[in-house]
């Protein structure tokens, strides 16, 4: 019986070892595959001869840039190698998932997290809207006797970013902070930024998608949460 | 409020002993200020070259090595792995103490000011360290290098040149994909197929498209331009 012509791919598989037997018997006997076999592993090699300069993040400089350690000549440059590297942008976001929530001890986390009275906030303006200038779109969400209004319009340092500009009304004392992360599409980054003593925050650099937002005061154990999308 | 202690007199004996009643209270919920613990990491982490630094390395390292071997085995790759999760979750407190001996400034770019959320950044970076090594377990990853060289890679230019020509006569995101995992990341097909299970069918997808990808540079005018060097 004549045997099936063989593809690339499965000569590609043979030079990994991943060939059936059969296969690979039928590769190592036959000239023509063997030359065949000779070409495509030289363009392999030059492949990656050509790509071998390339300087890779280390690992650990993605829990950096996760963590906000890098200054922001740095997380530019790793943010344009993510932008062309699809499985460097994976392992960040890999790594972000591991990492989050963030921080406890496993054992310890959910009786932390037990003495926080959570909230979840829920949009009370219909949708996000646009209101005039710059495309500035604002949103108003309500928990409890909280209410949060986010405003997101372009950031000037980058065409490709947005702010979020946000306001905490209801406020009742103590540290308040605000953490921003995306929920679906990499490259998403963890943000944390105080409030001021009126409630306001601004989250910069930050890529359309949707979003969770966390409030939470440690001091009087209350945390909000919201989703939204920045467009 | 945050609780100050002035800890000159303390030598690390009394430290480690505080920073072991601190974590057990911790894991109990009942920890406000972690504070001890906090000074420990300090004493060791913020001049990494000194001796008494690596003599208090030392007592972190006792000190939070078995939630080490926790995270390694709640890892979602450990079971890939054939190592013992007691050597792992070693070679990660190796990690972290070997990323800030490279970049003995490193500590300062915590949140000092707020022993909690330095504790907790602290134990989430020992915890991507346990990442990295569970991750790069069977794979060769580039050596750790300093900071400053994510800002400047002037070794890397002509690889990163022929990269973004090549990256921008890729049709889609897989094949954008694959060819960064098998020619920068050094992955085989299998490698692939595990940390992607869900965007290939299976393995032949993967050699498919480098094949398609491999026979384009041999008919493909602008995929033979970057080649050349003519892009």
């Amino acid at each position: 019986m004549k045997k099936p012509m063989l593809s690339d791919s499965d000569l590609l598989a043979y030079l990994d070892g991943e060939a059936e037997p059969e296969v690979a018997a039928q590769i190592e006997q036959t000239p023509a595959y063997q030359a065949r076999l000779a070409v495509l592993s030289e363009r392999e090699a030059e492949l990656k001869g050509r790509l071998a300069g390339i300087k890779r993040p280390f690992p650990l400089h993605l829990a950096d840039y996760h963590l906000g350690l890098l200054s922001s000549t740095q997380a530019n440059a790793l943010e344009q190698y993510l932008a062309e590297h699809p499985h460097a942008t994976h392992q960040l976001t890999e790594l972000q998932q591991l990492l989050e929530p963030p921080h406890l001890p496993e054992t310890a986390e959910s009786s932390l997290l037990s003495h926080f009275k959570t909230l979840v906030a829920t949009l009370f303006t219909p949708v996000l809207q646009p209101i005039g200038v710059r495309g500035s779109q604002e949103g108003v969400y309500r928990a409890g006797d909280y209410q949060v209004v986010l405003d997101s319009e372009p950031d000037p340092a980058n065409a490709s970013h947005r702010v979020v500009a946000g306001l905490l009304v209801g406020l009742d004392g103590g540290n308040w902070e605000a953490t921003m992360w995306q929920t679906a599409q990499p490259p998403y980054s963890l943000t944390a930024v105080p409030l001021d003593e009126d409630g306001n925050f601004i989250i910069p650099h930050l890529l359309p998608g949707d979003y969770k937002l966390m409030l939470r005061n440690r001091q009087t154990a209350v945390q909000i949460y919201l989703q939204t999308t920045i467009p | 409020m945050l609780q100050t202690t002035d800890f000159t007199d303390w030598s690390l004996a009394q430290l480690a002993a505080a920073c072991q009643q601190e974590t057990r209270q911790f894991w109990q919920g009942n920890l406000q200020n972690p504070r001890y613990c906090f000074e420990l990491f300090c004493r060791a982490l913020a001049q990494p070259d000194l001796e008494t630094s690596k003599q208090a390395w030392n007592l972190i390292h006792e000190q939070y090595h078995r939630q080490a071997v926790v995270w390694v085995k709640r890892h979602p790759k450990f079971a890939h792995t054939d190592e013992d999760p007691d050597v792992m979750a070693h070679m990660a407190l190796g990690e972290m103490w070997r990323a800030f001996a490279t970049a003995p400034d490193k500590l300062s770019r915590f949140p000092l000011s707020d022993p909690d959320k330095c504790l907790r950044s602290l134990l989430n970076y020992l915890k991507a360290c346990v990442h990295t090594v569970v991750e790069s377990y069977g794979q060769t990853v580039p050596a750790l290098p300093l900071m400053e060289e994510l800002e400047a890679q002037p070794v890397a230019a002509s690889s990163e040149a022929f990269w973004r020509c090549i990256y921008r006569r890729l049709t889609d995101e897989k094949e954008r994909l694959v060819i960064d995992a098998c020619f920068v990341y050094e992955l085989k097909p299998r490698q692939i197929l595990e940390s992607y299970p869900q965007l290939f069918r299976d393995i032949k997808e993967i050699y498919r498209i480098k094949e398609n990808v491999l026979a384009r540079f041999e008919r493909d005018a602008r995929l033979q331009d970057c080649l050349e060097g003519t892009m």
